[in-house]
């Protein structure tokens, strides 16, 4: 079934992933926010990924 | 004089601190106002040596053992010296803060939150799939902020979410309010019974601040993202959205908000919201929309064209009480908006004729572009709605011109405008110095998000543009729009204040503002069937 | 077998073997006594090859130093004329199996430890730790630090011999595999912070000391000299985890790092099934926090063969098991623990001797895998020292690096280009 979280009127618990801002304005409405500074997979040539995943 | 000097010194007995930390603390006590010199050290010989060097070695520096901690101050006088041991102990004794933790990947920050509800997503787009993905996997709700998200990723996230009853507010979607708290740039909006699902974010910013400021409130508002009611999404998540405010008990009335659906979505949506809900509806799509409203949505569904209508009728329908109240502060009557900017317009030379509205918000642009065009006032703009004009330069205004400076030209590597007022600052005395220009208007949006003082961070411009144009022997119309409330951070009144203190006119909603400049620069000579049709089709809603 | 299960296969043994070895200090002797391939006109120094030319500040500084030690040279300018003339073999100490912090410069007369693993029989080799401040490791060589170092040849060496002698026909020597077991549950990380590690030694040496019956005065200089210098034993650390990364280097397929280096100019690194290959890149500057009056501006790129220690699953690995550390290198309590919990995502085991009491005696994360770096784009990261970029400046303070991604990623299309498939 679904697990989806109760969102409405429940006590907002955020993860901020990215734009730091976003955190810090949350903070300052009293929010509990974690921040994530989000870092992309490293950028690889096809050829390396598919070997990659051959060998992974 | 100068050279006078007094010296203290404390002994801390057996209380060990790493050097690095010591070091640090010397550091900072040296900083402080009157304090000549510091040493904040175990009690080893060569700490009392160095100690020595600096004129410090006092009678309880030199008792201290190699497990004491020893503070010697040389201080201008006794009460700087005083205050600097008292610092001292303080630092001591305050636990070391490495600052917030910031976690490297979702896993471990979810390890630190396990309960968290929603997350926020501002990665560039072609990241937001994985990202996003990974947080509904664990029943998260998503406030999606990336723009640049694929068409199909946007779908693939949208119909896993939908089946699993949870949000994916956006792509692209600049504000939310949930629970009463901003997410990403919106408003301190309190809370009350109406529910607002918005796809155009300012949209969402500009309806929910006028609620407020009629002294009514939100119960929540969804941002869908502007792709939400385009073919290729289909409206999943407005309704996913309606079904929520349906079963929320604080949700009185729905309002939507957004530029006009695609007409198979427009139709999908209706049709599901006939199922799905029973409250009452307001659809406020921005501009005349060919509806064939579904039979069960008839007698609870209103109809608006306009950011203003949407807001007044959002509280018409709570409240006819208050209605009654507030429509003439906000739907000022043309007569007396006209007598209001006469003193300004009748300064206008007359070889000043046009309008140049510099704009932060898009939503705003297409709004104050859809009144120019029912006014039948020609309009040049980087985002023009069909039938009118596009600027070849976006850079240079021709004629009447209505820019959005979020656009992408004016935004590649640089922060958005209702964050930097750089550029819109050097435009606006670009159009100062164009003796053709008679009306300049602009929004500045407050809230979360936004510049701590748009206001304030114009005002030189402002008064260079004035400066400009008087010494050209012209007066400009400045008109500015303030969206926001006072409980934002940057705090309603003051924002306006500052603005009619340099002489802007600050009018209560977008769409006054824009039928405004068009009264000024054509000096109140419009056209009165149009002006009827705006008052009567536009700035009301027609309840069906 | 298909290529995945032979580094499956290749990978489980080399992590076995690291953390089966069982370094023991044996002995000390000069370097071109202990050290086999050692030769008079022989400089070895931390990190990848480095030339003149490209050295950085301190390595520089630690060269002229080393030389005018050696007595090949009186004053800087005649050091440097050695140098350029080419008549110094500079090589990395990794190659001689031997390993040495920040500059980690060893000479021919300069006494080393001699590391010997029970379980396999390899032998590895550490120079002395100086003390912190101004110090060779760090570019520095005047009168003082050369005076040091000569104290360090003519009397804490042959106190030092003397005692392993002692250790060495009681119980083979001092297990120094046990002791790093014991620091790590008493709060030390066995990289930048050394508090426990050195005084659990220093419990082990001393009956031995006593037993070589070393002359008081001298035995009192050398005691003191262990007691005000928290690294006395890094260097002793480093050679034991050199000699476990050793045990699980060379074994065909493996994909397991076995050298994590910088040399102030380059890192770079060895994979296990990729031999005494060189992948390099520019050394990354470490982010930290600097002693009053120095600031980012001032510091050099990463340098040292310490990061040996998290190649064999301790020091900045096991960060959750040192929170004072943090008081050292700047960051959080909560960052030691999540920087150990981070380093999980690209090893291949948990080590089964070295447990972290924090996180349930959970094993610290061992055998960095290139694949796992390059699934997950995390390069490891670890706790360092910060040299001033000028010679002979010293420390300026402490931080954290994470070593370049290209390292691995060269290391892999290397792997694909050896192995095929």
């Amino acid at each position: 079934m679904s697990n989806a979280r109760k969102l409405f009127d429940e006590d907002l618990k955020v993860i901020n992933v990215g734009l730091k801002i976003f955190y810090e304005d949350l903070k300052r409405q009293g929010v509990r926010v974690v921040q994530v500074n989000y870092q992309p997979p490293p950028k690889l040539e096809k050829e390396l990924k598919d070997k990659l995943s051959e060998l992974l | 004089m100068g050279n006078e000097k007094v010296t203290g010194a404390l002994v801390e007995r057996n209380l060990m601190r790493d050097s690095l930390q010591l070091m640090k603390i010397s550091e900072e006590l040296k900083k402080l106002d009157g304090v000549i010199d510091a040493i904040v050290a175990m009690g080893t010989e060569t700490n009392k040596e160095i100690a020595k060097q600096l004129g410090l070695l006092l009678p309880e520096v030199e008792k201290a053992g190699d497990s004491d901690l020893f503070i010697a101050i040389a201080a201008k006088e006794e009460q700087s010296l005083k205050k600097a041991l008292e610092k001292a102990k303080e630092l001591l004794s305050a636990p070391i803060s490495g600052g917030e933790m910031e976690y490297v990947d979702i896993e471990s920050a979810l390890a630190a939150l396990p309960d968290a509800n929603l997350a926020i997503v501002s990665v560039p787009g072609e990241y937001a799939r994985d990202v996003t993905m990974k947080l509904l996997e664990k029943g998260i709700h998503v406030h999606l902020f990336s723009d640049h998200v694929p068409e199909e990723h946007e779908v693939e996230l949208k119909k896993y979410a939908f089946d699993r009853g949870l949000l994916v507010l956006g792509p692209g979607a600049g504000t939310s309010i949930i629970n009463g708290k901003a997410i990403a740039f919106a408003n301190a909006v309190r809370r009350g019974p109406i529910g607002i699902i918005a796809a155009a974010g300012t949209g969402l910013q500009e309806v929910s601040s006028l609620i407020h400021n009629m002294s009514l409130g939100v119960s929540h508002g969804l941002g869908v993202g502007g792709g939400d009611v385009k073919n290729y999404v289909g409206g999943i998540m407005t309704k996913l959205a309606l079904s929520y405010m349906e079963k929320d008990p604080s949700t009185k009335i729905i309002t939507m908000v957004s530029k006009p659906p695609q007409q198979e979505t427009l139709n999908s949506i209706l049709e599901y919201a006939e199922k799905n809900t029973t409250k009452r509806l307001v659809l406020g799509f921005m501009g005349k929309v060919e509806m064939d409203l579904p039979k069960g949505l008839k007698g609870r569904t209103s109809v608006a064209r306009t950011l203003h209508a949407t807001a007044l009728e959002s509280v018409r329908l709570v409240s006819p009480y208050i209605y009654e109240k507030v429509k003439d502060e906000y739907t000022i009557p043309f007569d007396k908006l006209n007598a209001m900017l006469k003193p300004k317009y009748e300064k206008l030379k007359s070889s000043q004729k046009y309008i140049r509205a510099l704009y932060t918000g898009g939503t705003l642009t297409s709004e104050s572009l859809m009144i120019f065009d029912l006014l039948g006032i020609e309009v040049y703009s980087n985002a023009p709605l069909k039938g009118q004009k596009k600027l070849e330069d976006p850079f240079k205004s021709v004629g009447n011109t209505v820019v959005d400076l979020g656009e992408e030209e004016f935004t590649a590597g640089r922060a958005h405008p209702m964050i930097d007022p750089t550029i819109r600052r050097l435009r606006l005395i670009e159009e100062a110095k164009d003796p053709e220009v008679a009306v300049i208007l602009m929004d500045f949006v407050l809230g979360y998000g936004s510049h701590p003082d748009p206001a304030g961070a114009h005002l030189d411009a402002i008064r260079e543009a004035k400066k400009i144009a008087e010494k050209d022997g012209r007066h400009l119309v400045i008109i500015g729009y303030v969206l926001g409330v006072e409980g934002d951070p940057q705090g309603f009144n003051e924002q306006k204040r500052k603005l009619e203190a340099e002489g802007v006119m600050v009018l209560p909603t977008n769409a006054i503002s824009a039928l405004a400049a068009a009264l000024s620069a054509l000096r109140g000579k419009l056209n009165d069937n149009r002006v009827r049709e705006i008052y009567e089709g536009y700035l009301k809603a027609s309840a069906e | 077998m298909s290529l995945k299960e032979q580094i499956e296969e290749a990978n489980k043994k080399a992590v076995e073997r690291m953390m089966e070895a069982e370094p023991y200090l044996v002995d000390t002797k000069l370097a071109k006594d202990a050290i086999p391939g050692f030769r008079e006109d022989m400089l070895l120094h931390a990190g990848p090859p480095i030339t003149w030319e490209r050295a950085s500040g301190p390595m520089k500084g630690a060269i002229i130093g080393a030389l005018i030690y050696e007595g090949k040279a009186s004053n800087e300018e005649e050091a440097i004329k050695l140098v350029e003339r080419g008549e110094v073999i500079l090589k990395p100490n990794h190659e001689v199996g031997s390993v040495g912090p920040m500059a980690g410069i060893v000479s021919a007369n300069m006494p080393v430890y001699i590391i010997e693993d029970k379980k396999f029989g390899i032998r590895a080799f550490g120079n002395y730790n100086e003390g912190i401040g101004k110090v060779l490791r760090y570019g520095a060589y005047d009168k003082e630090v050369l005076s040091r170092l000569k104290w360090m040849r003519d009397e804490l060496y042959p106190t030092m011999k003397a005692a392993l002698d002692e250790a060495r026909k009681d119980k083979g020597g001092i297990n120094f595999k046990a002791i790093i077991q014991q620091a790590l549950h008493m709060g030390d990380e066995c990289h930048n912070r050394y508090v426990a590690a050195t005084s659990k030694f220093m419990n082990e040496i001393a009956p031995y000391l006593v037993k070589a019956d070393v002359p008081k005065d001298a035995f009192n200089r050398v005691w003191d000299f262990m007691k005000n210098n928290n690294f006395f034993t890094l260097n002793i650390g480093m050679a034991s985890a050199k000699a476990m990364t050793l045990a699980a280097h060379n074994i065909k397929y493996s994909t397991i790092v076995t050298v994590l280096t910088r040399n102030g100019t380059d890192a770079g690194i060895w994979v296990s099934g990729l031999g005494n290959r060189w992948f390099t890149a520019p050394s990354p500057v470490p982010k930290g926090v600097f002693f009053p009056g120095f600031t980012q501006d001032d510091a050099n790129p990463d340098l040292g063969d310490s990061s040996i220690t998290e190649t064999a699953g301790f020091g900045g690995f096991a960060m959750a098991a040192a929170p004072a550390v943090v008081s050292w290198v700047g960051g959080s309590v909560e960052f030691a623990v999540e920087n150990t919990k981070n380093m999980y995502n690209i090893t291949y085991a948990k080590h089964k001797y070295f447990t972290i009491p924090y996180l349930s005696f959970q094993g610290t994360p061992t055998g960095v895998d290139i694949r796992l770096v390059l699934k997950t784009g995390i390069t490891p990261t670890i706790n360092t020292g910060i040299a001033h970029k000028k010679a002979g400046v010293g420390q300026v303070g402490a931080g954290i690096v994470k070593f370049p991604f290209e390292l691995f990623k060269d290391a892999f299309k290397a792997y694909v280009e050896t192995y095929g498939a």
